[in-house]
C-alpha cells in the first residue's frame, strides 16, 4: 500500500482513534541465519530520560512503523510486500539492529568454509 | 500569569525537548540507514504529489537536522518572546517532521502538540477562549476516549492488558486496570464538579509521570502538562 495524502497529514486531526487499537502490541522476528530473533522494543527508562529520550522515541517511532506495516499486510497482495516501503523501512529497521549479529555470523560462516 | 502566557510557555518548553530529541536522535548513525530520504522519497511523492526537487529540499536527511535547528531555536524564541509567527514556524516544523515519518513520529503526542499549536494560534489571530476551548475539549476527550476503549476491551476489563505491554507489569496488571480506567473516565467531571479539576491535575500528572517511567513516553508527559492551563479555564468557566 502506498501512503496517501490523507494518512501522511493524519496526526493534524485529533480523532485519537488509535486509542481504538488492541492493547496487545505486535512482535517482530527477525531471521538471522536460521534463528528468529524477538526485535526488542522496550528500553530502561532513566528519570533524565523525561526531558530527552531519543532512543525510546525511536523505539516508539519504530512501534508505529510495525503497526503501520501490519495494515499494509493486510490490504496487499502477498507478492507486493517486499515493493512495499513499509517493508523496505521494516528490513533496514532489523538489518540496522541486527548487523552484528548478521556480521558475526557471516564471518564465523566463512572461516568454517 | 495569563493563560496564554502559560500555554505558550509549556508549548515552548516541549516544543524545544521534542526539537533537541530530534537532533539527538539523527546523530545515532544507524537512523539514517533506517529512515533515509532516498527509500521515503517514493511514498512521500506519491502522497504529497510534489516536484522531486521540491520534496529534496523539504525531506532530505539533512534537511531533518535543519528542521531539527529551526524548531529548537523558534521554541527558544517562542518561550522568550511569545509571538504568533514564532508558533506559526513551530507548527510547520511539526509538520514537516510529522510528514517525513509517514505521518507521526510519536503518535498521541504529536496529534496533541498539533492541538495545541492550532490552540494557540486560534488565540492569537481569533479568540482565546476558542483556542482554549479547543485544547481543553481535545485534552479532556482523549482520558475519555482511552478510558471508553479500554471499558470496551476484555483484557483490559480482565487486568490482563498491562501484562501484554511488558510482562514485567503482570503482577500489577489486575491491581491497575481499573484505577486507571476509572481515572480516564473521570475526566469527564472536571468541567462540572467545581474545585475538581486540581485533585484531578494532579492525578493526571501522576499517571503521565508512571506511563514515563513505564513506557519511556516523555513527550506524553510535557504535551498533556501543556494542555492544563486550558482545562484549568475551562473549569473555571463553568463554575463561573
Amino acid at each position: 500500500m502506498r501512503l496517501t495524502f490523507f494518512n501522511s497529514i493524519r496526526a493534524l486531526f485529533p480523532v485519537w482513534s488509535f486509542f481504538d487499537r488492541s492493547s496487545r502490541p505486535y512482535e517482530l522476528l527477525v531471521k538471522v541465519d536460521s534463528t528468529w530473533i524477538p526485535y526488542e522494543f522496550n528500553h530502561r527508562t532513566k528519570t533524565h530520560h523525561l526531558f530527552f529520550n531519543p532512543r525510546g522515541v525511536r523505539l516508539l517511532l519504530e512501534q508505529s512503523l510495525l503497526e503501520l506495516f501490519a495494515q499494509d499486510v493486510e490490504e496487499c497482495d502477498p507478492a507486493h510486500i517486499p515493493k512495499l516501503v513499509s517493508f523496505q523501512l521494516i528490513s533496514n529497521m532489523a538489518e540496522g539492529r541486527h548487523w552484528r549479529v548478521i556480521r558475526q555470523r557471516a564471518v564465523v560462516h566463512e572461516e568454517s568454509a | 500569569v495569563s493563560y496564554l502566557n502559560l500555554t505558550t510557555t509549556l508549548v515552548s518548553w516541549a516544543m524545544f525537548l521534542s526539537g533537541v530529541e530530534l537532533l539527538l536522535m539523527t546523530r545515532d548513525s544507524t537512523f539514517f540507514r533506517v529512515w533515509n530520504f532516498k527509500t521515503l522519497e517514493p511514498d512521500l511523492a506519491h502522497a504529497l504529489r510534489l516536484p522531486p526537487q521540491v520534496l529534496k529540499f523539504l525531506f532530505s536527511n539533512k534537511s531533518l537536522i535543519v528542521i531539527g535547528f529551526i524548531q529548537v531555536l523558534s521554541a527558544i524564541m517562542a518561550y522568550k518572546f511569545p509571538g504568533p509567527e514564532l508558533f506559526i514556524a513551530l507548527f510547520i516544523c511539526q509538520l514537516l517532521v510529522s510528514l517525513r515519518c509517514r505521518g507521526t513520529l510519536n503518535g498521541g503526542s504529536d496529534m496533541m502538540t498539533f492541538v495545541l499549536l492550532t490552540g494557540v494560534l486560534i488565540a492569537y489571530f481569533g479568540s482565546q477562549k476558542f483556542g482554549f476551548l479547543y485544547i481543553a475539549i481535545n485534552g479532556l476527550y482523549s482520558y475519555i476516549k482511552a478510558g471508553v476503549a479500554k471499558i470496551k476491551h476484555p483484557d483490559w476489563r480482565e487486568g490482563k492488558a498491562l501484562g501484554t505491554f511488558s510482562p514485567s507489569l503482570m503482577p500489577w496488571s489486575k491491581l491497575l486496570s481499573w484505577p486507571v480506567i476509572l481515572f480516564e473516565l473521570l475526566a469527564v467531571a472536571v468541567p462540572f464538579v467545581p474545585g475538581f479539576a486540581w485533585p484531578y491535575f494532579i492525578l493526571a500528572m501522576i499517571f503521565h509521570f508512571i506511563n514515563f517511567l513505564l513506557f519511556g513516553l516523555n513527550r506524553f508527559f510535557w504535551i498533556w502538562l501543556s494542555a492544563w492551563p486550558s482545562i484549568f479555564y475551562l473549569a473555571r468557566l463553568q463554575t463561573h
